[in-house]
């Protein structure tokens, strides 16, 4: 089987400073990989490079066998959404009107026809409890609201991978915890998802397999439990302790 | 029918009913005078006068919604960018030279290509830091435009005696502009309005930032370049043909902006209307109620800057 998402060798720097140093990995689709690892080791970094937000100073990055950058704009937004950390609106645009944006890739072809394009962003929208705000200006909502809405935008731009930096940061555990089961429910569709989180028991409880990144590079990969362990805490995280049903308890 | 498709007949309404009004208002009326006279005052004067300032505002209007798109900032105008201080700076300096050495340059090509100079500074300048993130362009901007500024400070010291002529056309006024000048600005001020809605819905998710524009597969640096052109267009052609008519392009949008929301595609057609409105009122009144005319740049400021700060306070709120 062909890996859907292939990283070869990238190096990422901010000016002399390499934040990601010949690093390799390859993703397959079906599954929700977790990117852990301390401050600074380069798990934004990496989604980035993957988004195309940032360049790579060498190697490079295949989807489905093809160099990332070789993709116009439109299809490579029909291929991969980002959720990023950061969701500020300085503008009062609505919830249906900002999740209608994630439609973009689509519009003024047969998929992007006006039913097809209410039937998504609705959904979407109601998945993710705003269906009461759908007039309700983004600025006039809370931190954890707007995330929301983002994410339902993100969903209704309907690609085969989803990149997440944190995810819902500020929403309730409640909203935290549906969250997870969207996520799921595309990649039981066949769709790759990717999430930086810092969250270790969020972590080693919804991702089906984990990358540890330190600042050498990749500390390890594999399955969840495998993978995040006693060692790895005290390797990568400097603490003392264990997981317990997948809670910590710090020693 | 919804709600912005009224707004916009009622505006479209009352441009119409102002228009008239305005060709009416004046020092003489153009019913009491003979046909002949009031025929050459009729098309020398009164209406390139108001189609002026229908074209003039619109263009302002227009340029400050993809401005304040662009630039991911609801304060944002020409102004931000210091495009209207290098149109400045180009015509005074036209000025500058026709006095000093007895030339007859013309003001208006001066002010256009200077207003462009602008921008190529500025994106030059914001791509050589990186990108064409908000950041860098406000940025380098605000440098670009203090450096004209500092440039027509110069010129109206070195301008000596004869800074009167420069301090009038900075002023902005409609006054006296030739009909064939009013056409020209309306053909480009309706390109450039076709243009900029063509890309409404671009504009709408570039607010969001350079990179959740690119996330959802827009051509990021086509449409920002175009949409850059295309106001800078509008603002230069605007100043070089009236000068300096300040905060149009910042009250107007947000006006819009306050009664129908935040969607450019309902936004950019309104604003047009309303800034046409608005700027035509303007004109009208310093004209015809008080003695003496004052320059309508002066009299938009004046009713701009309190709103500006209606604007800011509400903001805060």
């Amino acid at each position: 089987m062909i890996d859907m998402l292939s990283i070869k060798n990238i190096t990422v720097a901010y000016g002399r400073n390499k934040v990601i140093d010949n690093l390799s990995l390859d993703f397959e689709k079906g599954k929700l990989y977790g990117i852990i690892g301390p401050n600074g080791a380069g798990k934004s970094s990496l989604l980035n490079a993957i988004s195309k937000d940032l360049k790579p100073s060498s190697g490079n990055i295949e989807l489905e066998g093809q160099c990332i950058h070789a993709y116009a704009p439109r299809e490579y937004a029909k291929k991969l959404s980002y959720m990023r950390q950061r969701t500020d609106v300085k503008f009062p645009y609505t919830v249906l009107e900002l999740v209608s944006m994630g439609r973009y890739a689509y519009e003024g072809n047969r998929k992007g026809s006006r039913r097809d394009f209410e039937e998504v962003v609705y959904q979407r929208i109601e998945e993710n409890d705003l269906s009461n705000y759908i007039h309700k200006p983004v600025t006039e909502m809370s931190g954890g609201e707007v995330q929301r809405t983002f994410f339902a935008k993100v969903l209704a731009q309907d690609s085969d991978i989803i990149l997440v930096d944190e995810g819902l940061s500020n929403a309730d555990i409640f909203h935290k915890v549906k969250f997870f089961d969207q996520l799921k429910e595309e990649v039981k569709k066949g769709k790759l998802v990717i999430m930086v989180l810092h969250d270790l028991f969020l972590a080693r409880r919804f991702c089906d397999e984990l990358v540890i990144l330190n600042k050498e590079g990749i500390y390890g990969a594999g399955k969840s439990d495998e993978v995040l362990n006693r060692q790895a805490l005290n390797d990568v995280f400097k603490v003392q302790g264990d997981f317990v049903d997948n809670a910590l308890i710090l020693e | 029918m919804k709600k912005h498709h009224w707004i916009n007949v009622g505006l479209l309404a009352l441009l119409l009913i102002l228009s008239w009004i305005a060709i009416q208002a004046g020092k003489v009326n153009l019913m009491a005078l003979e046909p002949e006279i009031a025929e050459t005052i009729f098309y020398k004067i009164r209406l390139p006068r108001v189609l002026a300032a229908i074209f003039v505002g619109s263009a302002l209007a227009t340029s400050g919604v993809i401005l304040q798109g662009l630039l991911q900032n609801p304060l944002a105008d020409s102004y931000t960018l210091g495009i209207a201080s290098g149109g400045a700076f180009g015509a005074c300096l036209a000025i500058f030279l026709n006095i000093k050495f007895a030339l007859s340059l013309p003001t208006q090509p001066f002010a256009i290509v200077f207003s462009y100079l602008v921008i190529l500074i500025v994106l030059g300048l914001s791509k050589a830091k990186g990108d064409l993130s908000s950041t860098n362009v406000i940025i380098a901007g605000i440098i670009t435009g203090s450096f004209f500024s500092a440039g027509l400070s110069l010129l109206k010291s070195l301008a000596d005696e004869d800074v009167a002529s420069m301090v009038f056309w900075l002023m902005g006024n409609l006054s006296s502009k030739p009909m064939d000048k009013v056409i020209i600005l309306g053909v480009i001020v309706l390109l450039g309005f076709i243009v900029a809605m063509r890309y409404t819905k671009e504009l709408n998710i570039i607010t969001l930032g350079r990179l959740e524009a690119q996330s959802v597969g827009i051509n990021y640096e086509v449409v920002y370049r175009v949409m850059m052109i295309t106001a800078v267009t509008l603002t230069g052609i605007a100043v070089s043909l009236c000068g300096i008519i300040g905060f149009v392009g910042l009250v107007v949008p947000h006006l819009c902006r306050i009664f129908i929301g935040a969607d450019n595609r309902k936004v950019m057609p309104m604003s047009a209307l309303l800034g046409a409105v608005f700027l035509l009122t303007a004109d009208t009144l310093t004209r015809t109620i008080l003695q003496h005319e004052i320059p309508v740049g002066v009299l938009t400021t004046m009713v701009g800057g309190p709103f500006f700060i209606f604007i800011f306070l509400r903001k805060v709120r």
